[in-house]
């Protein structure tokens, strides 16, 4: 299967499945393409899809092997017109409210040794940039978020928590994400939300890929209140 | 325990661990949920079939021994490799529906300890979904009698409106999987493959593997001889079932139902998923061995496959 315009590479992926590598400049861009053909074979919907798996700079598509093959596939894709915006509706802002150095999820300490910047540095750069959502996935409703300020990139622990509460705010890398619900894991914590990320009565998560977020710093007095400011 | 006055079937031993399970949640992945769905879905598709029950209907799957009470007339079936299935101490047959009357008692004792089977009960389940599925995820804390990810216990109903019809089916003896340990499992190479050296390659499909006793729905972890990777940089991409992933230490994972979403292992391909159901069967220290498949084949196996149940089933249902 030879790559063609914005498609570096294709590989299979089991029998049912096959792996698609976008080009770009860096990793905003490669997932920029990913997500706009997502959202064309989404919209598409051709009778043979049974999942797409959007990644940063990758996309799976599984298909029935009933109806079609992996030639079949890549026709279809070589014959799409990708479109620019998501027909399910357009990217969604919004500005998650956090306490900074909460009780049970502060690394704060952590990352000024690892980066040399004061606490107030740390939320500074933290809540200063835009962030878009390039992936979710690994938990319902995680979403990985970038990119990170450089100056705030720091190594993932040398061995994860079994605990990391839920609304966990985190960062690892160049990445930043919370926690949608209590799970073992190993990056730095920064504070805790109580912004509800996922809603397992309606299986919804709030976060989608190419929303954006920003982050908020409040007191430990308004986080109690549990006042909740979306968009 | 859930008790419910509509209730079927209770359990009276869960054996290592039951589980409510239906089809899965494969459309709701790229929300982050884990795929889901029956380890062995061959047992699985036929034990719904011979209760006459849509093929995505809710069963329990389980490992080790397991007793089940009927609290009214069901009927329902026992699927998976080869077990002692007993109502009220007599022996019954798997592949088959059987009929219970209300106090019966169902109980199933593997030949192997490891290895999961699975009970469907004819009728509509009542049971919770999340995500269009009643599927219990226990690393996610969500899905079973009370969505929350828990293990079936001692005592726990199982509501069902029960729906009774005379035909009593049985599977033909042609039909039911093999599950031979001795076949080669059938691998398609893709994902990451080229980054594996020849050398590496052929390593993999020419050698021995162990399965270990770290085998869960997640992923089956083998050991045997270490196939290294030149290259480990990778962003986390998706990941289908049955992929193999290689970790720095070499050891293979072939990732099951139960899998994250996304990871950033290196993998050389995927056990096809024509066998994936036989390789769910598999218990820990049982030597394996792999052979490179093209998705081509794998395609017309699994079509052939899907012809010779139609022969049984009739072509509507599937």
């Amino acid at each position: 299967m030879q790559p063609f315009d914005s498609i570096r590479a294709i590989q299979p992926a089991g029998m049912n499945a096959i792996i698609v590598y976008f080009t770009g400049e860096d990793v905003a861009a490669a997932n920029a393409w990913c997500q706009r053909w997502a959202h064309t074979v989404r919209a598409a919907k051709p009778d043979w899809l049974t999942s797409l798996l959007p990644s940063y700079d990758s996309l799976v598509i599984s298909f029935k092997p009933e109806c079609i093959d992996f030639h079949g596939v890549y026709q279809f894709l070589r014959h799409c017109r990708t479109v620019k915006n998501d027909p399910s509706g357009d990217p969604q802002h919004h500005r998650v409210q956090v306490w900074y150095g909460a009780d049970d999820a502060n690394d704060l300490k952590e990352i000024s040794r690892h980066t040399g910047l004061t606490t107030d540095e740390i939320i500074a750069l933290h809540t200063e940039t835009t962030y878009r959502v390039f992936a979710v996935g690994f938990a319902p409703g995680f979403a990985y978020l970038g990119e990170l300020d450089p100056r705030l990139a720091c190594p993932r622990l040398d061995s994860p928590r079994q605990h990391v509460p839920e609304g966990a705010v985190a960062i690892a890398d160049r990445q930043t994400a919370v926690y949608p619900s209590e799970s073992p894991g190993g990056w730095h914590l920064l504070g805790l939300t109580n912004a509800p990320l996922f809603d397992s009565e309606s299986a919804s998560a709030r976060f989608a890929v190419g929303d954006t977020v920003q982050f908020v710093g409040i007191s430990e007095q308004e986080y109690n209140n549990g006042e909740q400011h979306d968009n | 325990m859930t008790t419910d006055k509509c209730c079927a079937l209770m359990v009276k031993s869960p054996g290592m661990q039951a589980l409510i399970m239906d089809d899965g949640r494969g459309a709701a992945q790229q929300q982050g949920f884990s795929e889901s769905g029956p380890m062995d879905d061959d047992a699985f598709f036929w034990a719904n079939w011979l209760c006459e029950n849509p093929s995505s209907t809710p069963q329990i799957e389980w490992v080790g021994e397991a007793e089940f009470e009927a609290t009214q007339t069901i009927n329902v079936a026992v699927t998976g490799p080869g077990a002692e299935v007993q109502v009220n101490g007599k022996s019954h047959a798997m592949w088959t529906t059987l009929r219970l009357k209300a106090g019966d008692r169902l109980s199933v004792t593997p030949d192997n300890m490891g290895t999961r089977h699975y009970l469907a009960v004819s009728g509509r389940w009542q049971v919770p979904k999340v995500a269009r599925s009643a599927s219990t995820v226990i690393r996610e804390h969500l899905g079973g009698l009370s969505r929350d990810g828990s293990a079936l216990v001692t005592g726990d109903a199982i509501p069902i409106d029960v729906r009774i019809t005379e035909d009593i089916r049985e599977l033909p003896e042609a039909m039911r999987p093999a599950y031979s340990p001795d076949t080669p499992f059938a691998v398609i190479p893709g994902y990451q493959y080229n980054w594996f050296s020849p050398v590496s390659q052929q390593l993999f499909f020419s050698s021995v593997y162990k399965i270990t006793p770290q085998i869960d729905r997640m992923g089956y972890r083998l050991s045997g001889t270490a196939i290294q990777c030149s290259e480990h940089a990778l962003r986390s991409e998706g990941i289908t079932l049955g992929a193999i992933q290689l970790p720095p230490d070499g050891q293979p994972i072939v990732m099951m139902r139960d899998r994250q979403t996304l990871g950033g292992y290196p993998k050389l391909g995927c056990v096809s998923t024509n066998d994936i159901s036989r390789l769910a069967q598999m218990v820990p220290g049982q030597p394996i061995e792999f052979e490179a498949q093209d998705a081509e084949q794998a395609r017309a196996t699994y079509l052939l496959k899907l012809r010779q149940r139609q022969l049984v089933t009739g072509s509507q249902y599937t």
